[in-house]
């Protein structure tokens, strides 16, 4: 009981944390699942990404009403995507534990870098360009192609480790697609929703979802979440994005030296 | 605009789901919770395929070919994955 109130605290401040700082709460959650509470990497993949389900089900339902997501656009790159989590949950069943272990470190690592730099830099996507809604504008077969093939690696990525991928579709979408970055955050909602649909099935079948931290985890991160988007002008993004990405480097750290040991 | 319905679907779908399997887990009742369980997971994890149909039919009414023969790749894609994982 002591656990999942301490779940629920956990997920709240993720929540909160990863709404300001504009990354999904996969990425932290899935490692602290491991590290701090001590699930098996594989049932910690797959429960949280029956959570990214909720999570971003819930925060499509706002787009699709305000008529923000591309539809067009996420119905092209998303038979790929979820082709993706489809692979990728297969491959994190397949593969031991210690190898999930160490891509999911590998991520982290990479993830905590970019949002360091992005902190640093204090410069998003689209920063200053003038990005408002409008029309994707048409766009080269070839930047198609390219951005089917990518969407394919986000979706391998969201299913095999857990996370909605939004850290790789958003700017695929701002960069490669032309798509205005409100949009973009719209309609990779959108997508998280049904590639982390896909994969969770797949895991659903295999038995490794834990329903009790769902409901847990699922009742935390959507009020942190909306809290978090509340109060985001009142706090310093960029002190909260060098913090999160501290706790990745940590967390990455802590998956590897688990290894070594 | 024009996906409000889909919007519903989505944000009932999950709630309904959520509920299903806090009833399941307090219930205890063993086949009776198991079934509440597996049914609230299933209904989170169709949710987003049940709005992705629902903006198919939309489409098709509007006469956007285009969009309905995506959203119908997708649903088989998703399909096959479930087709796939239960064998």
């Amino acid at each position: 009981m002591l656990t999942l109130l301490l779940l629920f605290i956990t997920s709240l401040a993720v929540g909160f944390v990863s709404s300001i700082v504009g990354i999904g709460g996969g990425s932290i959650l899935a490692p602290l699942l491991t590290l701090v509470f001590g699930y098996d990497v594989k049932v910690s993949i797959a429960t949280t990404l029956l959570c990214t389900v909720v999570t971003s089900s819930s925060a499509s339902s706002v787009y699709l009403e305000k008529g923000l997501v591309n539809m067009k656009t996420a119905l092209l790159l998303e038979p790929t995507t979820a082709l993706g989590a489809i692979t990728g949950a297969f491959i994190t069943i397949a593969i031991p534990s210690e190898v999930v272990k160490v891509v999911l470190a590998v991520v982290l690592l990479h993830l905590a870098i970019v949002m360091m730099y992005r902190a640093v830099n204090a410069r998003s996507i689209g920063e200053g360009k003038g990005y408002e809604l409008s029309l994707a504008p048409s766009i080269s077969l070839k930047r198609r192609i390219l951005a089917v093939m990518i969407s394919f690696i986000a979706g391998m990525l969201s299913g095999m480790l857990g996370i909605g991928g939004g850290v790789i579709k958003v700017p695929l979408l701002v960069l490669v697609l032309g798509l205005p970055l409100k949009s973009a955050v719209a309609t990779s909602s959108f997508m998280i929703g049904l590639t982390a649909a896909a994969g969770s099935m797949v895991y659903l079948l295999k038995g490794l979802i834990e329903p009790s931290l769902v409901i847990v985890m699922s009742s935390g991160i959507m009020p942190g979440a909306v809290l978090g988007a509340r109060t985001a002008r009142r706090l310093k993004p960029r002190l909260l994005s060098l913090l999160l990405s501290s706790i990745l480097f940590y967390a990455a750290l802590r998956l590897l030296w688990s290894l070594a040991r | 605009m024009g996906y409000r319905s889909a919007s519903l679907i989505l944000r009932c779908g999950t709630i309904l789901g959520l509920i299903t399997i806090t009833t399941g887990l307090v219930l205890g009742h063993k086949p009776v919770s198991e079934m509440l369980v597996l049914l609230g997971l299933v209904s989170i994890i169709i949710t987003p395929l049940i709005s992705l149909m629902l903006i198919g039919v939309l489409s098709i009414l509007k006469r956007d070919f285009h969009t309905f023969i995506l959203s119908q790749i997708t649903i088989g894609t998703i399909l096959l994955s479930i087709l796939l994982s239960a064998m």
